[in-house]
């Protein structure tokens, strides 16, 4: 019997009992793995900022495979178009990588990596999301293993790859890709947002398949490598604008909000204060916490399993704010109370000194100096990982080439910014730096402080 | 960190004879004298093209702003992508690399005309043994890298490590 879910972004989502890789979808979504994504928020601590941003990675992952599907179409259509064969077994190990894509996810997502990071853990989402997916004792490998033997390690590797391989790759992981396409419409309806509008139709109807230069443009010519990926006709070229600018936008007034990134880092700092404590005698009064909190048990010495990391997500944390709040160590006790009640720390944006990149460096330098000790003990925590350009990624280093947005010009594929005034325009990165202090006082001495 | 982080910005373009191509190559340059001894404090993560720092990121911000370097723009010829070019403002003398690396400006004029896909496999080779302690990181840099290994450049990437004394020191075989 086919199944059946609605969804406020795609509406019916349907898996369909006489196609056999549907029903793989619906069962790996029955696994524990999976259905811990429900406890898992798209957006982290956004609800702070935006009530409405409770969706999860659950729903979120859903609609990825949904659009899965849609791009897998797509890839048949132009396969035709180029007389090439479709290949449904390569199209196959895109599908389920693109349903479980974020199965690695940690809680609060990029905060919990870059916890992991301070505790020398350098072991990406995706890297989690690899050996969860290939984990002989959990519950997704033997589903992959049973539908055809080799498909566990086919769909595990997708996520170990920096660089796509072939265009069926590219639907997890290109400008176009289903992640994309599913976020940006899921982000803007629940957070309520005006921004982020995409023409999701018009663009479907014009992607193109052709071949794109991998490597990283330098100056000394070289062969460059070639992979096919999804382009863009030339008509296509304000649809794929606005594309971008959705996606701009959504990073400068969502995800990099102030509210939103202060709150990211009080839980960030919670979380580390947690870990420092794992070796003490008298663990519950000091953090709030049982010896035997899942928390507790992934920080502990050897903790970092898979089996440990599946046992965390967000409703974990939240669900442990209040007995922490109790804690003997005053940082987890107060953080705890503040997380609980919405009393973010003060933030001081260095926008507030104008725009000028000269004088807003001199002023962080200024108040970098002026809280020095503070800055060490995190009374005041110093934000300047956020930058924002027209292919922003969180933490991100340059763009990879295939996630650049390609247009046809004519029948070459040529990086969008070679024909649009608008997206050059929107290169090159602007950072976001922020000051996040416990108290009022501090924040106040840091404005007055200001040199314009 | 004994020196400011734009500093070492600063030190790594006018080491280059005053020019250095592309982000990547600069990320990588920086990650490869931290290894030797820079001290720069960066701290860095794995991005899709290796070890990657955005303390160095900010570091450049603060080079442009404080007038030492200047980055540019220019686009590849045949698709339009965009890269960096950071040349300095005026000249820079301080020793930055100092007893630590006795020949950081020869080392960084030879990475700066190195292929940037090969510093990319050199520095992604070190992390893999050295930072997350992958003890079979031939066979974990080819999966991530794919056909960016291919046509010796992985080779050459291993003989350029070995060179400077940095893990892993083994010539592989194409």
């Amino acid at each position: 019997m086919s199944k059946r879910l609605r969804d406020p972004v795609h509406g019916l989502i349907v898996f369909d009992d006489t196609v056999q890789i549907d029903m793989l979808a619906w069962q790996l979504i029955d696994t524990p793995e999976f259905q811990r994504l429900r406890r898992i928020r798209q957006l982290g601590v956004s609800e702070f900022t935006f009530p409405s941003a409770v969706h999860t990675r659950f729903a979120h992952s859903i609609g990825v495979f949904h659009n899965a599907r849609i791009l897998v179409d797509v890839i048949k259509r132009e396969m035709a178009r180029n007389k090439q064969i479709f290949e449904p077994a390569l199209a196959e190990v895109a599908l389920i990588a693109a349903l479980l894509h974020d199965v690695g996810h940690g809680p609060f997502s990029h905060t919990f990596e870059t916890v992991q990071s301070s505790r020398d853990v350098k072991k990406s989402h995706e890297k989690w999301t690899s050996e969860i997916i290939s984990n002989p004792d959990g519950f997704i490998k033997p589903l992959l293993e049973n539908y055809t033997a080799g498909f566990c390690e086919k769909v595990a590797a997708i996520f170990e790859k920096d660089d796509p391989e072939d265009i069926y790759h590219a639907v997890v992981s290109s400008s176009f890709d289903a992640d994309r396409l599913d976020y940006l419409r899921r982000d803007k309806l629940m957070t309520g947002t005006g921004a982020g509008a995409i023409d999701f139709d018009w663009l479907i109807d014009n992607i193109r398949v052709a071949e794109i230069e991998m490597d990283a443009p330098d100056e000394a010519p070289t062969v460059s490598r070639k992979v096919a990926t999804f382009c863009l006709t030339a008509k296509a070229l304000p649809a794929a604008e606005q594309f971008l600018l959705a996606r701009y936008t959504l990073h400068q007034q969502v995800y990099f909000h102030k509210a939103t990134r202060c709150a990211e880092h009080m839980i960030g700092k919670l979380l580390r204060a947690i870990s420092k404590h794992v070796c003490a005698k008298n663990i519950e009064k000091v953090t709030g916490l049982k010896k035997s909190n899942p928390l507790i048990c992934f920080f502990s010495k050897d903790g970092g399993t898979v089996f440990n990391y599946l046992a965390l997500d967000d409703s974990l944390i939240i669900g442990s704010l209040e007995q922490m709040s109790k804690a003997d160590d005053k940082t987890i006790a107060d953080l705890s109370c503040r997380m609980l009640n919405r009393k973010l720390y003060k933030t001081f944006d260095l926008a507030e000194v104008g725009v000028d990149n000269g004088k807003q460096r001199a002023n962080k330098r200024r108040i970098e100096q002026l809280f020095l000790k503070k800055i060490e003990e995190e009374v005041v925590m110093l934000d300047d990982k956020a930058s924002i350009g027209i292919y922003s990624e969180i933490g991100g280093d340059d763009a990879k080439m295939h996630t650049k947005l390609h247009i046809l010009d004519g029948a070459t594929p040529v990086e969008i910014s070679k024909l649009s005034d608008l997206i050059r325009a929107l290169e090159n990165k602007k950072p976001f730096t922020r000051f996040y202090f416990e108290n009022t006082e501090d924040r106040d001495k840091a404005r007055i402080n200001m040199r314009g | 960190m004994k020196h400011e982080p734009e500093k070492y910005v600063a030190a790594i373009v006018a080491a280059a004879g005053g020019r250095i191509v592309s982000r990547i190559r600069m990320q990588k340059i920086a990650y490869l004298l931290d290894q030797l001894g820079m001290g720069s404090e960066f701290e860095y993560t794995y991005h899709h093209y290796g070890p990657y720092s955005r303390d160095l990121d900010n570091a450049i911000l603060d080079a442009e702003a404080f007038d030492l370097v200047e980055e540019k723009f220019q686009h590849r010829v045949t698709d339009g992508a965009k890269y960096s070019v950071f040349e300095s403002s005026k000249p820079f003398e301080e020793n930055i690399f100092g007893s630590s690396i006795p020949k950081g400006k020869d080392l960084i004029k030879d990475f700066s005309k190195t292929n940037v896909t090969v510093l990319e496999l050199a520095a992604t080779a070190h992390w893999l043994l050295e930072i997350e302690k992958v003890s079979n990181w031939q066979v974990e840099i080819k999966n991530r890298k794919g056909s960016k290994t291919e046509s010796g450049r992985l080779e050459e990437a291993i003989e350029l490590l070995k060179k400077i004394n940095l893990k892993p020191s083994i010539s592989i075989s194409a």
